[in-house]
């Protein structure tokens, strides 16, 4: 049976990939600036930087332009706005000199560095005709195709357990399979009826898932009900994700409280904590525990993330920098090392990201070691997690109990593994979580779990690829910063259980058994979505000609039918 | 955007770190996985720390025990299952080193592409069930041990201890040190074997040593105290004082060579210091001739003083005589010859061959070892208490296709070259068939 899923499984990282990495779509035009030479250039994103720069969008020959000059900015009604970005000589609109934001219409001259530049915005006609074409260019998503693969793959990973766990469990069993596949089946006809194309990240989420629910089903059945319903959740809040991100002004209107409710969050849990596995981290409402922490990831990037100006403006980072000071802070303090450490690294993501500078990242890494130089010696419980990293099997006993058995469980399986709940090492406290890359691996063999693995870091590259054609610059760092927010726990969680890495009881995006974790990764899949371009492939991006609805009314989109 | 677009790339390295470490990972998996597997934790293959699958065999293939969920399945034959227990282990695991456990990473039929979803594998140990058998019979119960090697490969062909246990009918009370190798857990005091190494020493250390002529009263003194012999040897060449291992000779050798000469060679041939063999470690034996006074050092050199010295080690030192003074380290396992090593100079390895061979002629009589191309050293070692002196025999032979060097000792067994020669004889000529 395991051949068949590794088979399903490398079938949808090829069609993912086809489609998601290879797939060179056209860029959508957004506006258009045209030089006297008649030389235009087109305006492919919603945020443009104007320059000098080799990094500019529209990039300028003459010497008199800055590097960075200037922003051209579409909003989601369509309307164009223009601001300086402190450059030497100055942007001059109209004939004046800007000092703040300028909305700029079609037919404005724009004049930067010495060149003159006709602006254009695209009208809604024009929007729709060149979706409509790049629609006609691009190459198929295979939405359906990888439906059909998830489809066979979640039922034949229910037969094989179904088979291999005692009968008592067929409950259980037949519960958590046909809710990932009512789930799975829903998000694509959801998908669908709102005329989206895309469907590559939902299944690699609802594979991972459905591995993670096996695991479940192996070690602790009786919590499949919670997680399946916390999947629910998880998809619910997808949408709704995906439903906020579609309207840039929302998101920057509500971002900041959205960060702010996050350390409210992390406060609350700071203040109330109950202690779990040494980590207080966990808050208990109504006899329901979750992590706080993991939903703090979303207000996370919410908060790291920010549109072109705000790069280009002067000290940009260093608010955020407090706000990230005070998050690793918190989960410091409640002993919750990997978590802190994985926002840390998120941290010095988004940080490079806005500022572009090593010295930057490399500044944030200097403080940050010497913080955790204190914390080590301040804790001798983390020093003993270092004093063992990379000597696992001289204190198999003690420190190293949870590294040795993952590499016993992992080499267990061989490459083809045991068979679903055929493994011994589920009965190891806390297999399901922090050392979930063993259970995968000794049940289903190392290809299968090391398939899990670049499912994620897959992810990575599609959020990589998926900042070119990005429209703002806040989608692409969202994107980021979501991919980074799986790669730093899943590096930490697969590589800290097998010692390759310090142990620090992390989550495996997906696949580790939590309510709130799993809640939280799918949640911040939206950000991904939200940076896919591609035409009407994601539910999360609105597609061009649309407007947003608010400011629909005659008067406003008047505008539009002038060139 | 194309700026952030570079600025991303830092998130490419991420993904590409992470599969260069699944990669590593991957890798390592490959090469130590057989002993991940074989990790006691291993529920999937161990029951309450006991591996539950796999076979022992002799280095012919005879099947000595398999390990089952209900523990370990001896030999259906009595003889078998109490001569090769010791090498095997015990389900209650008072045994020391056993192949059950030693072997575990050859036992669980570990490998990388099926994991232990197969069958358990098999070892074969480096013994011969039939000279563990001979070995064991030939010591009659008696307290004492059998060291058989081949020198050629390092293999050890027999270990036997006695007393034994038949694990199916054990008796109610075990005699003492049941559960104890003699042949590598135990050290005795050497008696006169401990003059080969007296004699390499002196080989390398005094330059006339076969011109000297020797004399021998019956006793002498050294450094205050009395050296006695059990017979005036009178005049003679280093040869006969071998021959006729006479105590007064190498008392006065190993005084002449000092003390810390002496150390040097009991600590190079490893009787000081326990010996990682493949499945198993040979404890350490004694020599204390560094720190000893005159009289004490003397008597030393001839193996009694505070020597000790374990059965294997012995054997392993006569392996290293009759290959020219380099071995393989000694092995357990079948074709698994450990790193060589040199512990004697070629020529001194010669000369202590031919001595051994003088001995054979001159003292023991080649008649009493028809067919067997023997070199060898007796020895009877005094312990006091009113005790019978310990039986050593030890030395190699150079017959066709049996390069075997061996230790016998047999407790309280009288001289040596009565109770610990005789038992060796069977071994060997078993050997030799």
């Amino acid at each position: 049976m395991h051949y068949a899923l590794i088979a399903i499984m490398a079938l949808i990282l090829l069609r993912c990939a086809f489609s998601l990495l290879f797939s060179g779509s056209k860029d959508e035009v957004w506006g258009t600036l045209v030089d006297k030479k008649g030389t235009s250039y087109d305006l492919t994103h919603w945020e443009n930087l104007i320059g000098r720069s080799s990094g500019a969008d529209v990039r300028l020959k003459s010497k008199t332009a800055s590097p960075v000059h200037a922003a051209l900015v579409r909003d989601n009604e369509g309307n164009w706005t223009v601001s300086d970005l402190g450059s030497r000589e100055g942007t001059i609109l109209r004939g004046k000199i800007i000092t703040k934001r300028q909305r700029i219409n079609s037919g404005d001259t724009l004049t930067i560095g010495g060149t003159e530049l006709k602006f254009t915005r695209s009208t809604k006609k024009m929007e729709e005709n060149l979706e409509a074409t790049r629609e006609d260019a691009s190459k198929s998503t295979g939405a359906w195709q990888c439906m059909m693969l998830l489809s066979a793959f979640i039922c034949i990973l229910a037969l094989e357990l179904l088979q291999n766990l005692e009968a008592a469990l067929k409950v259980n069993i037949l519960f958590a399979f046909v809710s990932v596949l009512i789930l799975a089946w829903g998000t694509f006809i959801m998908t669908v009826s709102a005329r989206r194309r895309g469907f590559e990240l939902e299944t690699i989420a609802f594979l991972l898932t459905s591995v993670g629910f096996a695991v479940c089903l192996s070690s602790d059945a009786k919590n499949i009900f919670k997680l399946g319903i916390c999947l629910a959740i998880g998809v619910v809040l997808y949408f709704a994700m995906c439903w906020f991100l579609r309207d840039q002004k929302r998101v920057n209107l509500l971002r900041v409280p959205i960060a702010v409710l996050g350390l409210v969050l992390l406060g609350i849990n700071l203040a109330s904590a109950s202690t779990l596995l040494g980590a207080k981290n966990w808050l208990n409402i109504g006899g329901v525990s979750f992590q706080p922490s993991e939903i703090v990831k979303i207000a996370f990037v919410f908060a790291g993330s920010v549109g072109l100006e705000r790069i280009f403006s002067k000290g940009n980072v260093v608010l955020f920098m407090a706000f990230s000071a005070v998050c690793i802070g918190c989960l410091a303090f409640m002993r919750d090392f990997g978590t802190a450490l994985i926002f840390f690294t998120v941290y010095l993501v988004i940080a490079f990201m806005r500022s572009g500078s090593f010295a930057t990242v490399f500044m944030s890494a200097l403080g940050a070691l010497l913080a955790a130089v204190i914390a080590i010696t301040a804790r001798p419980y983390i020093a003993d997690r270092f004093a063992v990293w990379g000597h696992a099997w001289e204190d198999a006993a003690n420190l190293g109990y949870q590294q040795t058995r993952t590499m016993t469980a992992v080499a267990s399986g061989g490459l083809f593994g045991l068979g679903g709940g055929k493994g011994w090492f589920k009965s190891i406290f806390a297999a399901d979580t922090d050392m979930v890359f063993g259970v995968v691996g000794e049940e289903y063999g190392f290809i299968i779990a090391a398939l899990c693995v670049l499912f994620i870091a897959f992810l990575g590259f599609t959020a990589v690829k998926s900042v070119k054609n990005s429209r703002s610059s806040f989608y692409a760092i969202a994107a980021c910063a979501a991919a980074s927010f799986y790669l730093a726990g899943l590096i930490l969680n697969v590589f800290g259980s097998v010692d390759i890495l310090p142990f620090t009881g992390v989550t495996f995006p997906f696949v580790s058994k939590g309510g709130t974790s799993l809640i939280a990764s799918w949640g911040m899949l939206s950000f991904l979505k939200a940076a896919d371009t591609r035409p009407m492939a994601s539910f999360a991006v609105l597609p061009p000609g649309t407007r947003a609805k608010k400011k629909r009314k005659p008067k406003k989109e008047a505008p539009d039918e002038e060139a | 955007m194309r700026k952030l677009k570079y600025r991303a790339l830092i998130v490419a390295l991420f993904s590409t770190a992470v599969i260069a470490l699944l990669g590593f990972f991957g890798w390592r998996a490959y090469n130590d996985g057989g002993d991940w597997a074989a990790y006691q934790a291993n529920g999937n293959i161990y029951s309450s720390g006991k591996l539950t699958r796999g076979t022992i065999t002799d280095r012919d293939g005879e099947i000595l025990a398999s390990l089952t969920e209900s523990g370990i399945v001896y030999s259906e034959d009595a003889l078998t299952r109490a001569s090769t227990l010791h090498l095997i282990g015990d389900n209650a695991g008072n045994i020391a080193y056993g192949a059950y456990r030693q072997f575990r990473a050859d036992l669980t039929g570990w490998d990388y592409i099926h994991g232990v979803s197969g069958e358990g594998g098999s070892v074969a140990l480096s013994i011969s069930a039939e000279a563990q058998r001979a070995a064991y019979s030939a010591l009659e119960g008696r307290n004492g041990a059998v060291a058989v090697v081949d020198y050629e490969t390092g293999e050890i062909i027999a270990c036997a201890t006695s007393p034994g246990f038949d694990p199916y009918d054990m008796p109610e009370v075990l005699p003492d040190g049941a559960y104890l190798n003699r042949a590598i857990s135990a050290a005795y005091t050497p008696g006169s074997v401990f003059k080969l190494v007296t004699m390499a020493a002196a080989i390398e250390n005094i330059p006339d040593l076969y011109e000297r002529d020797f004399h021998c009263e019956g006793e002498t003194t050294i450094g205050g105290g009395k050296i006695t012999c059990v017979a005036k040897h009178g005049d003679m060449k280093i040869e006969d004082a071998m021959a006729k291992s006479c105590n007064c000779v190498f008392a006065a050798l190993a005084a002449e060579i000092g003390g810390e000469t002496m150390q040097k060679y009991a600590d190079k041939f490893g009787f000081t210091s326990k010996i990682d063999i493949t499945g198993a470690r040979i404890t350490a034996g004694r020599y204390s001739g560094a720190e000893s006074d005159d009289t004490a050092l003397a008597w030393s050199g001839a193996g009694q003083s505070d020597d000790l010295i374990v059965p294997m080690a012995l054997a392993r030192y006569c392996a290293a005589i009759a290959n020219g003074g380099e071995i393989n380290e000694l092995t357990l396992k079948r074709g698994e010859s450990g790193e060589r090593t040199r512990l004697l100079e070629k020529s001194t390895a010669e000369r202590l061959g031919e001595v051994m061979s003088y001995t054979v002629k001159h003292s023991y009589g080649e008649e009493n070892f028809p067919a067997l191309e023997l070199h060898a050293k007796s020895g009877t070692a005094e312990v006091g208490g009113g005790k019978k002196p310990n039986s050593w025999f030890c030395g190699y032979i150079e017959n066709d296709g049996a390069p075997y060097a061996f230790a016998v000792i047999i407790e309280n067994g009288g001289w040596g070259i009565g109770e610990a020669a005789d038992c060796a004889r069977n071994v060997l000529n078993i050997l030799i068939h």
